[in-house]
């Protein structure tokens, strides 16, 4: 059974239904390489993360080693988790669950596990080169051009195959995380591919279609901004919908509300980034757009939240006792956190403070972790065993997972969130001493790294978590080979 | 200057009528038309309303992929009806 072949012409024959196993099956290869690889970066990235925050209360630290300075170990702890992590697991999901729901098999595995090995040397490149001190400088899109636009193809890649499923589907109503995952591959690849050619293309300066100046830095928000929006909030919230009212096996709330969410997301939050810009040098309305798109993300925010509250609500116990739903909940519940703080931040007033500030960092990892990295987690919990056919390893193991990251997460988000809060205060006041507000912020910074420190310890465990159920794959994979070329030979003696 | 100017336009309006046409399409062939029925869409025999699919293992077995292994690699029928076997839904 493991020399399992794909044969999908004799599926398109038979026209009947697929079960879920078979397409579950069909994901296999791709889907485990990329959420493996995924898990590489992941551990790559905390490394990074680590060293940069030790940095900030202790700046002796590897100050002597060129490639490990801040200005670089930072972007690289960004690009890493932000392409490597968030960007492969994703797309992970984004596979499987669009196979599953347009009840297809996956198109061209091989392919796709071709691009997750090219996906995997670009962003390795990339890296490199930021960690080698050619970073552009340019948040969120720290690598080099042509790094970004190998990217960009091999995105395109994906979205080009997880669209020839959706539309070759063979489910007659689409469910509310097919239009959010179809709408996060089709917007993200040319998002990618734009925001790096108007920032970074220097030779097309003189067409106009790069700017320079504040047109880069209003590229550059209206970029970073959608990479949350448009790419992983419909791919955490896709997720969730889809996973949530799955294990429970409830139907979520209000449908109704779900797909509302869906198009009040599509319609606002590509206005919302020019709020990173607020007291900067672009023009006053331009800004004002970005606080009214972002103000307005609180309808769609409001319709997950009621589902997603709903839904559960008096299942507890069933939450509770699924590894999945613990993080997915978590997940969905930090992205209505992340959002009406978000809203909350576009303002004037709010931002004047929190600007520049350590609250921004809380923020930012509120979201990308509390939200979006719980809520893969959740799904890794979900799919791998149904890739791989086999359990997870140990029960201790996934709770000290939970704990570790759901508590260090809580000790980052409220060390960094006071103690921002106050250094803006502060700092807006004119009478303080901008050096002593700075050394005011150590005691939070080492907050921040204890709080690193668990979700490091949380993130080992899920790795070995992982290893021991490819392992055990591996094992048994090889036993159904060796037994299956022994069937054969006593098959062969026999005739 | 033109040049950037008739690429913005073209590919903003490519991209607002793709959702202006999503949004027609959806109408017009019916998918907002029953709330209820799309919420179950994501139910069917393989994994029916009111069964859970998720518990920290060794609480119950985790029935399908192990049945999925264990069985030959057979027809999709006979898939079906290992898949049916009853699971007792429990709290």
């Amino acid at each position: 059974m493991m020399a399992f072949t794909r044969r999908e012409p004799s599926n398109e024959n038979l026209e009947e239904k697929l079960t879920l196993a078979e397409i579950d099956r069909s994901c296999r290869m791709p889907v485990i390489v990329f959420f493996v690889s995924a898990l590489f970066w992941l551990l790559a990235g905390t490394v990074l993360a680590m060293v940069a925050s030790l940095k900030m209360h202790t700046p002796d630290f590897l100050a002597d080693a060129q490639w490990l300075t801040f200005g670089r170990v930072r972007p690289a702890h960004l690009n890493t988790m932000a392409y490597g992590w968030a960007g492969m697991a994703g797309i992970a999901v984004i596979l499987w669950m669009q196979a599953r729901l347009s009840k297809r098999l996956l198109p061209a595995p091989k392919l796709l596990v071709g691009v997750a090995v090219a996906w995997n040397l670009t962003v390795l490149a990339g890296t490199i080169s930021i960690l080698a001190g050619g970073g552009t400088s340019v948040e969120w899109l720290e690598f080099p051009l042509p790094v970004a636009l190998i990217l960009g193809g091999l995105f395109s890649i994906i979205g080009a195959l997880s669209m020839f499923t959706f539309f070759a589907r063979r489910n007659v109503h689409v469910y509310v995380s097919q239009w959010y995952v179809f709408g996060a591959i089709l917007w993200f690849p040319y998002l990618y591919v734009v925001a790096n050619l108007m920032i970074h293309g220097d030779s097309l300066v003189e067409t106009g279609l790069a700017g320079r100046g504040s047109v880069q830095a209003s590229a550059n928000w209206w970029f970073a901004h959608n990479v949350l929006g448009l790419w992983l909030t419909p791919i955490g919230v896709a997720t969730a919908y889809y996973l949530i009212p799955k294990v429970l096996g409830r139907p979520i709330h209000s449908y109704y509300l779900s797909i509302l969410g869906f198009w009040t997301l599509a319609l606002f939050y590509n206005w919302a980034g020019s709020h990173h810009l607020i007291g900067g040098p672009i023009p006053a309305w331009l800004i004002t757009v970005g606080t009214v798109g972002s103000m307005m993300m609180i309808i769609p925010v409001t319709t997950v939240a009621i589902n997603h509250h709903f839904t559960t609500v008096g299942n507890f116990r069933t939450v509770w006792n699924s590894p999945t739903l613990r993080f997915v909940v978590f997940g969905a519940m930090s992205y209505t956190a992340v959002s009406f703080q978000g809203s909350l931040q576009s303002l004037r007033w709010v931002n004047e403070i929190n600007h520049f500030t350590h609250y921004t960092i809380a923020h930012a990892h509120l979201g990308v972790y509390a939200f979006f990295t719980m809520m893969m987690f959740g799904a890794a919990y979900y799919v791998l065993p149904r890739m791989t056919g086999i359990e997870w390893a140990s029960s201790w193991m996934i709770r000290t997972h939970f704990w570790t990251s759901g508590l260090g997460m809580a000790v980052y988000w409220l060390g960094l969130t006071y103690g921002g809060w106050f250094q803006g205060l502060k700092m807006n006041d004119a009478e303080n001493e901008f050096l002593s507000i700075v050394s005011d912020t150590i005691p939070y910074l080492w907050s921040r790294s204890a709080a690193g420190l668990l979700m490091t310890v949380g993130h080992i465990v899920f790795t070995v978590l992982v290893a021991r159920m490819l392992l055990e794959w591996y094992r048994r994979t090889r036993a159904g080979t060796r037994e299956a070329a022994g069937n054969q030979t006593a098959a062969e003696a026999s005739a | 200057m033109p040049l950037a100017l008739i690429a913005i336009v073209v590919i903003a309006l490519l991209f607002g009528l793709s959702a202006v046409y999503g949004l027609v399409w959806a109408i017009r062939t019916g998918q907002f038309s029953n709330f209820g029925r799309g919420a179950m869409s994501i139910f069917d025999e393989d994994e029916p309303v009111g069964e859970t699919t998720d518990v920290f293992p060794g609480r119950r077995e985790l029935d399908r992929p192990n049945g999925e292994q264990s069985a030959p690699s057979a027809t999709a029928e006979a898939d079906d009806t290992a898949d049916d076997t009853p699971e007792q839904p429990r709290r």
